[in-house]
């Protein structure tokens, strides 16, 4: 099944996903709170899994939070393991819609909302739940919003990408 | 291709992880343990802080410390004779009578008190205590002449505490009442026996006498509200207690002999048998259950004067804070209270 | 390349209840969670454990260090509200959150571990000295 080619454009995806995910680091937030993210690098995540499967989406994910902690010196520290976190309940939930049927900006949505609570059970964990259940209603609307635009994006791309196959 | 239901499969998965999720939430949730008991002729409140998974240690923990508290009571009492404590020593005045380790330790921190207060803190006023009982049941109000003349000559300077073989020799002509001091004995014991249990954080409350261990949720102290010492449910104001250290208040207004419609504070000078009336009440803060006891009775019955120069003999971090017959408040430099807004007291 | 044929999946009812359920569970929870009134006293925490209870109504600095004595973050507070001036950490997502002032809000330093909250139940009483 593995092709040289899938190979290479996964690698090509998880740049692409890298690239977003800083962007959206050195760009200014317009959101109420700054660690809150539209989650531009979930397009190329979402990609992935529609063109190949989920063990490779789950390897763009997964090498998106690898590769950030190595260039910005994160790696294996507290914030490493909420975002690998994030990432694996981001693809335990693209896993669950792929088998509920769900349509893609629903799996966005799904993929969202798993990111935001994988993280925060790792924060809920160390930092206390408090917190994690504050932020509870905002994380829950952002998701639904942010997580419906980014499906719709990477939609509109897997159909302008199936007609050109 | 799986051969399980890989659909029913990420569901129980992630329903279970939500699960065990809530249940970890609900676990950790912190919580108050608080019960109250009657003991030492008072209510004694014990408050415990933990986490929900706690819940069932700190229960039984609670009622163990109550069981302390009894302890030291049956130990330290007057009025009814046990092996070994102090209504037996009184029994067997003028011989060397082997007593528990509660009564070691009271006597010996508390003799001392004695003398420095130059004899108005006493511990062998068993006897005119019970004169003002009897004078308070009959509405008789005792003279200076009997009051005195129930001191006797001994001081409790000539009790004699044999700390190694647990025996004391009680002056043959004396009676002692550890009323002043056994509530905070009390409190430093159950706090020592609460770290023993690995409870962290607790506060105990006697009345007249509080004593913090470890610090409240959200805080790193204990609010206390200051009574006033005439009006009931009125605060002078709050103090922050932390971890430590111990709070006790003398007043003339909690306790009292009632004789022909007129209050008797039932602190009594050492010199004279009777009750001062130098101050509306005295709070005291250190850090040790006992001493702040001692120290709150002694310098209510000392001027200020006196009672500084008490305070600078001791080793102790002490704050001290009077309220004055004019309801002016004098306290030392170190003693934070927060006034409550509508209070009548002048602040000096 | 081997790109399986992508089924294009029309949003259908059930997801659209989903999604309606979810934004009822944010609302009652944003009712339930919601109480933002002024707090008068402002709780930090580092790595779980209570750093210090301030008064948001005195003007002051506060230095958050670890245990080790290093300085993880200062913070202000003025006018009853509270900032992050500055901290250690990379991302500087505390920093950039500006003030806050009701009970209830929290700035969270991630690598740090620093969680500073409004609190308004801090003048409990907890024992009356009678």
């Amino acid at each position: 099944m593995k092709n040289h080619k899938h190979i290479v454009t996964i690698g090509v995806l998880l740049a692409l996903s890298l690239i977003f995910a800083y962007l959206e680091m050195i760009l200014p937030s317009f959101l109420p709170n700054p660690a809150f993210k539209i989650g531009l690098s979930q397009i190329p995540i979402l990609l992935t899994f529609y063109l190949f499967d989920l063990k490779s989406s789950a390897a763009v994910s997964t090498g998106k939070v690898l590769m950030m902690s190595l260039l910005f010196g994160y790696f294996l520290t507290y914030i490493f393991f909420v975002n690998l976190s994030g990432a694996i309940f981001s693809i335990l939930f693209i896993g669950l819609s792929q088998q509920l049927k769900f349509s893609i900006p629903m799996t966005s949505l799904m993929s969202s909302l798993g990111h935001n609570l994988g993280q925060f059970i790792i924060i809920g964990f160390t930092l206390g739940w408090n917190i994690a259940l504050f932020y509870l209603p905002v994380i829950i609307v952002f998701s639904v919003l942010f997580g419906l635009i980014i499906g719709l994006i990477s939609q509109s791309l897997l159909n302008k990408i199936e007609k050109r196959i | 291709m799986l051969i399980v239901n890989v659909k029913k499969l990420g569901i129980g998965v992630i329903s279970s992880i939500l699960l065990i999720f809530l249940f970890y939430f609900y676990m950790n949730k912190n919580i108050v343990i608080t019960q109250t008991q009657f003991i030492m002729n008072t209510t004694i409140e014990i408050k415990l802080f933990g986490k929900n998974s706690d819940k069932q240690k700190l229960e039984k923990t609670i009622a163990k410390a109550f069981d302390v508290m009894k302890e030291v009571e049956d130990n330290s009492t007057s009025y009814v004779e046990y092996e070994g404590n102090a209504a037996s020593l009184n029994a067997h005045r003028g011989e060397y009578y082997t007593v528990n380790t509660d009564l070691i330790d009271q006597l010996s921190t508390s003799i001392p008190f004695c003398k420095l207060t130059s004899g108005e803190f006493d511990i062998g006023l068993f006897r005119t205590v019970n004169i003002w009982k009897n004078g308070s049941e009959k509405n008789y109000l005792p003279t200076r002449q009997e009051t005195l003349n129930s001191l006797g000559k001994s001081t409790p300077d000539d009790i004699v505490v044999d700390k190694f073989n647990s025996r004391v020799l009680l002056p043959a002509d004396m009676e002692i009442d550890l009323g002043g001091v056994s509530k905070g004995y009390g409190l430093d014991r159950v706090i020592s026996f609460l770290k023993n249990s690995d409870i962290n954080s607790a506060l105990i409350n006697a009345g007249g006498n509080i004593i913090a261990l470890g610090q409240p949720v959200d805080r790193n102290y204990y609010n206390i509200a200051v009574q006033d010492p005439q009006i009931i449910n009125k605060i002078i104001g709050t103090v922050q207690l932390h971890d430590g250290e111990a709070i006790a208040t003398s007043g003339s207004y909690n306790r009292y002999y009632d004789i022909n419609g007129k209050k008797y504070s039932h602190i009594l000078s050492g010199k004279t048998g009777y009750p001062t009336e130098l101050y509306k009440s005295v709070t005291v803060i250190t850090n040790k259950g006992i001493i702040s006891d001692i120290l709150s009775t002694s310098l209510f019955l000392l001027s200020i004067d006196d009672g500084r120069d008490l305070i600078n003999k001791l080793d102790y971090p002490i704050e001290v804070l009077y309220v004055l017959n004019d309801d002016t408040i004098v306290k030392s430099e170190g003693f934070n209270i927060e006034y409550s807004q509508d209070n009548i007291y002048k602040n000096q | 390349m081997n790109i399986p044929k992508i089924t294009f999946i029309k949003i259908n009812k059930k997801e659209i209840l989903i999604v309606i359920g979810l934004l009822i569970l944010a609302l009652t929870s944003y009712l339930f969670i919601n109480n933002q009134n002024p707090g008068a006293k402002v709780k930090i925490e580092v790595n779980q454990r209570l750093y210090g209870t301030y008064d948001l109504n005195k003007t002051q600095e506060i230095l958050v260090r670890d245990n080790g004595g290093n300085i993880l973050l200062r913070s202000l507070i003025i006018n009853g509200k509270i900032h992050v001036i500055s901290s250690t950490c990379k991302d500087k997502i505390c920093v950039h959150q500006g003030e806050i002032s009701l009970s209830g809000q929290t700035i969270v330093c991630l690598p740090n571990k620093v969680v500073i909250t409004i609190i308004n139940d801090a003048d409990k009483i907890d024992g009356v000295l009678k």
